[in-house]
C-alpha cells in the first residue's frame, strides 16, 4: 500500500516538473483525466492492465482507446509501458492534481453542512482558513442532513467539528465516561 | 452490585448535561486503511505520538505503536469488527494512561483501569491519571535495598531473602506453585499493617494477571478475599480472552498504579503473572504490525519490553523529593515479583534467560520436588537472591547459614541414603539433619509464617534439636513448638520480633523451651497414639489446628 503510493507520488512529481518546464501542465492534466475516464471502463482496463497479452498489443489497445493531446503525455505513457509501470495509470490523475496543488500552494479540504451553503459563505470560510504562509484553502461542499446543524471542516489531516451531531456524540461520550472521572 | 435509583440517575444526567462543554477544537484525524486481527493501519494522523491514545468510531480505543512515513500502525482495545475501512480516527493528544491511587485498592480492574468487579465506579480525579509507560527512577533517586520483604514462606525468607525494591523472578513449569507463592506473599503482608490500607506501614499488593484463565483470576481474588488480603490489593486482569493489546499492556498498567503509591512513600509489591504470556501477546501484536521477527519470532525489542518494566521497581532514596519534585515522599519502594513459565524445565529458553538477566535473582520451582511432596517445590540449590541478603533480618541471617550448609551437604549425600548401605556416623548424621531440614521447609498454602516463628523453627532444625524425632514428627512438632512458645514463653518470640536478633539470654531460654516442648510433645503424641488405638468413643483429641501441623495434609493444590 505505502510502497505503491510512494511510487505513484514519485512518477507524478517527475511528470509535473517536466510539464511545468514545457508549459504543458493544463494539457497533461486533461490527458490524465481522459486516461482515468477511459480506464474506468472495465473492458478497456482489462485489455490494457490485465495479465494476458503482450506489451505491444496492450500499448496499441491503449492508444486506440485514449487519444492523447500533448506529446509529453504520449512520451510519458510510452515510458511507463517500457518500465512496466502501466499499473499506476488509473491513479495518476489525482496524484498529479495533488502535485499541481502543492506547487500552487492550494490546500484542499471538505466542508460538510446539513444544508447547502451559499457560494459567498463557502468563500468566506475558505478565507478564514487561509494559512499564514500563503497557503490557499479550497473547500468542496458536501451536504449531509444527518449533521442536523453547524459545520464540519476537514483540511490537511485536521478536523474541526462544530456540528450538532458532533456535540451530541461528545455529550454521549461524557455521559458514558462520567462515573470514572467524577470527583 | 450497585443499587440503581432512577431518580438519582436523572439527577446525575442532568448535572452532566449542564456541565458538558462544547468542544470545538481542531483535531488531527486519519482514516483507516486496513483493519483486522486487532490491529489497524491509519492514514493521516499527522503529529501522532508514540503510544498516543487514539479514538476509533463506536467508542473503540486504540494506541499508536508503529509510526511510519505515511501511515500509523495501531492496536485496538475493543472488537475490530466495529471498525471499518475509511472510518475516521481521531488522535487525543494524550498518552495511554490509567487511573491510579488508593481508590483502586480492593478492586479488580482491566488493563485500562476500568473496574470489572461489579462494585461500581472508582472515584478518581483527572490528576490521578498516570501514563502507563513511565520513567524509572535514576541513580541518585534510588537507594540500595535494605528492608526485608517477608514472604511468610520459610524457604524463601531464610535462603532467598527478598528486599523491598528488589526484582525476584519466580520461574518454573506449569503446576509447580508459582502463583501460590505470589498469593502467600500477599497474604503475609497483612502482618505489616494489620491489613489496613490506610496504615502507612502496610505493604500494598498488586496482582497483574496477564493471559491467565478467567477462572484462575476468580480463584485468586476469592483466596485474597477469604484471607483478608483484598483491602490492600489491586488486581489488574487481562485474561487470555482479552485482546492481545490489553494483555501486553497490563503489566505496565499495574506498574503505573504501583509507582504512584511508591512515589507517595508507600511500600508496594507487584506480581506479574506471567511475563512469558505477555511476551507472546506482544509478539502477536508486533507480527501483525509487520515488525521484523527475531529469535523465536519475537520482535527485536522483546528484551526492552521486560527490562523497561522491571527497571521501574525501585527503593527510593529518603530525600528523593528534593532531587525530583515528582516524588511526593521518599523512602517508598516497589518490589517486583515477575513470574515466567517454563516448558519442561527449560529455563535456558529465550524469554526465561532474558528475564533472569534483568532480575536480582530467581526462585526455581521444580515439578519433581513438587510431586515428591516438597511444597513449595523450591529448588534452594539453584535459587538465588542477589541483593536481598543485605535486607535479611539479622536473626535469620545468623541461622540461615547453617541451614544452607546442612541442606547442601544433604544434597550431596542424598543418593547414598537410598541404598541403605553402611555409612559412617558423620555421614549418617548429615543425612539425618538434612532430611529434617528439608521437612522443616515444607509449608502449607495460605499459611504464611511470621518471621519470629520461622527463626525459631529453623533454629531448632539447624541446632540439631529435631535430629532425634522421626521425619513424620517434624512438622507436627514444629507446630507444637510454636504453640508451646506462644502460650508458655511469649517473651521469646516477642524478643526476636522486636530486636530482630537472638540475644544471648533469649538463645538459652529458647534451647530450654525447645527441650521442654519436645518432652511434652513426645508425651502427648504417645498418648494420642494410645487414644487412637482405643475405641473411637474415648477420642477427645482436639481438631488439628490450621497450619503446618496436624496429620498429613491433603496436598495444597497449586492454583497455577
Amino acid at each position: 500500500m505505502s510502497e505503491s503510493s510512494r511510487l505513484l507520488r514519485r512518477y507524478a512529481r517527475a511528470l509535473f516538473e517536466t510539464a511545468r518546464e514545457g508549459n504543458a501542465v493544463a494539457g497533461v492534466g486533461r490527458d490524465l483525466g481522459s486516461i482515468a475516464t477511459a480506464l474506468a471502463d472495465p473492458s478497456v482496463a482489462s485489455t490494457v492492465l490485465g495479465a494476458s497479452g503482450d506489451r505491444a498489443s496492450k500499448k496499441k489497445a491503449f492508444e486506440r482507446a485514449v487519444p492523447l493531446e500533448t506529446p509529453l503525455s504520449r512520451t510519458f505513457v510510452d515510458f511507463l509501458f517500457q518500465r512496466r509501470r502501466e499499473g499506476i495509470l488509473p491513479a495518476l490523475a489525482p496524484a498529479f492534481a495533488a502535485e499541481v496543488d502543492r506547487a500552487e500552494g492550494i490546500v484542499r479540504g471538505v466542508v460538510e453542512a446539513a444544508v447547502p451553503l451559499a457560494d459567498a459563505d463557502l468563500r468566506a470560510i475558505e478565507r478564514a482558513l487561509d494559512g499564514p504562509a500563503g497557503a490557499r484553502v479550497s473547500l468542496a461542499l458536501r451536504v449531509d442532513p444527518a449533521l442536523v446543524g453547524g459545520l464540519r471542516i476537514e483540511v490537511a489531516g485536521r478536523r474541526l467539528d462544530a456540528t450538532v451531531r458532533g456535540r451530541l456524540a461528545a455529550l454521549r461520550e461524557d455521559l458514558l465516561e462520567a462515573p470514572l472521572r467524577q470527583t | 452490585m450497585v443499587e440503581i435509583r432512577p431518580g438519582e440517575v436523572t439527577a446525575v444526567l442532568r448535572q452532566q448535561i449542564a456541565s458538558a462543554k462544547a468542544r470545538t477544537d481542531w483535531k488531527s484525524v486519519g482514516r483507516v486503511l486496513q483493519v483486522g486481527d486487532g490491529v489497524a493501519r491509519v492514514h493521516g494522523l499527522e503529529g501522532c505520538m508514540m503510544s498516543e491514545l487514539l479514538k476509533f468510531p463506536e467508542g473503540v480505543g486504540g494506541v499508536a505503536l508503529s509510526l511510519e512515513e505515511d501511515n500509523v500502525g495501531a492496536v485496538l482495545f475493543g472488537s475490530d469488527r466495529l471498525v471499518k475501512e475509511g472510518d475516521v480516527v481521531e488522535s487525543t493528544g494524550r498518552l495511554l494512561s490509567v487511573p491510579t491511587g488508593e481508590a483502586l485498592l480492593g478492586r479488580v480492574v482491566n488493563a485500562l483501569g476500568e473496574p470489572i468487579d461489579g462494585k461500581g465506579p472508582i472515584q478518581v480525579t483527572e490528576a490521578d491519571w498516570r501514563p502507563m509507560e513511565g520513567r524509572s527512577p535514576s541513580v541518585i533517586e534510588r537507594q540500595p535495598v535494605k528492608e526485608p520483604l517477608q514472604t511468610g514462606i520459610k524457604a524463601i525468607d531464610a535462603m532467598i531473602p527478598i528486599g523491598r525494591g528488589q526484582r525476584e523472578l519466580i520461574i518454573g513449569d506449569r503446576q509447580t506453585g508459582k502463583t501460590a507463592i505470589l498469593i502467600d506473599t500477599f497474604l503475609a503482608q497483612r502482618t505489616t499493617g494489620g491489613g489496613d490500607p490506610r496504615n502507612p506501614a502496610q505493604v500494598l499488593c498488586i496482582y497483574v494477571a496477564t493471559g491467565q484463565k478467567q477462572s484462575t483470576v476468580v480463584d485468586v481474588v476469592r483466596k485474597l478475599e477469604e484471607n483478608g488480603a483484598m483491602p490492600y490489593t489491586i488486581v489488574v486482569s487481562a485474561p487470555a480472552g482479552d485482546p492481545a493489546s490489553l494483555q501486553f499492556l497490563s503489566p505496565y498498567a499495574g506498574c503505573a498504579m504501583g509507582e504512584r503509591l511508591r512515589d507517595e512513600g508507600r511500600h508496594v509489591v507487584i506480581g506479574y503473572d506471567d511475563l512469558y504470556k505477555q511476551a507472546t501477546a506482544y509478539r502477536q501484536v508486533m507480527l501483525l504490525l509487520r515488525r521484523p521477527p527475531g529469535r523465536e519470532a519475537f520482535p527485536g525489542d522483546i528484551f526492552n519490553l521486560h527490562s523497561r518494566l522491571l527497571e521501574r521497581a525501585a527503593k527510593l532514596a529518603d530525600d528523593a523529593p528534593k532531587k525530583n519534585p515528582a516524588f511526593k515522599k521518599g523512602g517508598g519502594s516497589l518490589t517486583a515479583l515477575p513470574v515466567v513459565e517454563t516448558q519442561e524445565g527449560d529455563y535456558a529458553a529465550y524469554i526465561p534467560t532474558n528475564v533472569i538477566s534483568i532480575t536480582d535473582g530467581q526462585i526455581y520451582l521444580e515439578a519433581d520436588l513438587f510431586n515428591a511432596g516438597v511444597r513449595p517445590g523450591i529448588n534452594v540449590g539453584i535459587s538465588v537472591s542477589r541483593v536481598g541478603g543485605n535486607a535479611q533480618v539479622p536473626a535469620m541471617r545468623k541461622i540461615a547459614g547453617g541451614l544452607r550448609i546442612g541442606l547442601a551437604q544433604y544434597r550431596e549425600l542424598r543418593s547414598f541414603a537410598q541404598f541403605g548401605s553402611d555409612l559412617d556416623k558423620a555421614t549418617l548424621a548429615q543425612i539425618t539433619r538434612g532430611q529434617r531440614l528439608e521437612e522443616l521447609l515444607k509449608q502449607g498454602q495460605f499459611v504464611p509464617v511470621p518471621v519470629e516463628d520461622q527463626v525459631i523453627s529453623i533454629f531448632a532444625g539447624t541446632k540439631g534439636h529435631l535430629d532425634d524425632l522421626r521425619i513424620d514428627q517434624v512438622r507436627p512438632f514444629e507446630e507444637a513448638l510454636r504453640r508451646f512458645l506462644h502460650e508458655r514463653h511469649p517473651q521469646i518470640p516477642a524478643s526476636i520480633r522486636e530486636t530482630r536478633k537472638i540475644e544471648e539470654g533469649t538463645e538459652k531460654a529458647l534451647v530450654d523451651a525447645i527441650a521442654a516442648a519436645k518432652t511434652e510433645f513426645l508425651r502427648t503424641s504417645g498418648e494420642t497414639q494410645k487414644a487412637e488405638a482405643a475405641p473411637p468413643k474415648g477420642r477427645t483429641e482436639a481438631p488439628a489446628p490450621k497450619g503446618a501441623g496436624g496429620p498429613p495434609k491433603k496436598p495444597a493444590a497449586g492454583s497455577h
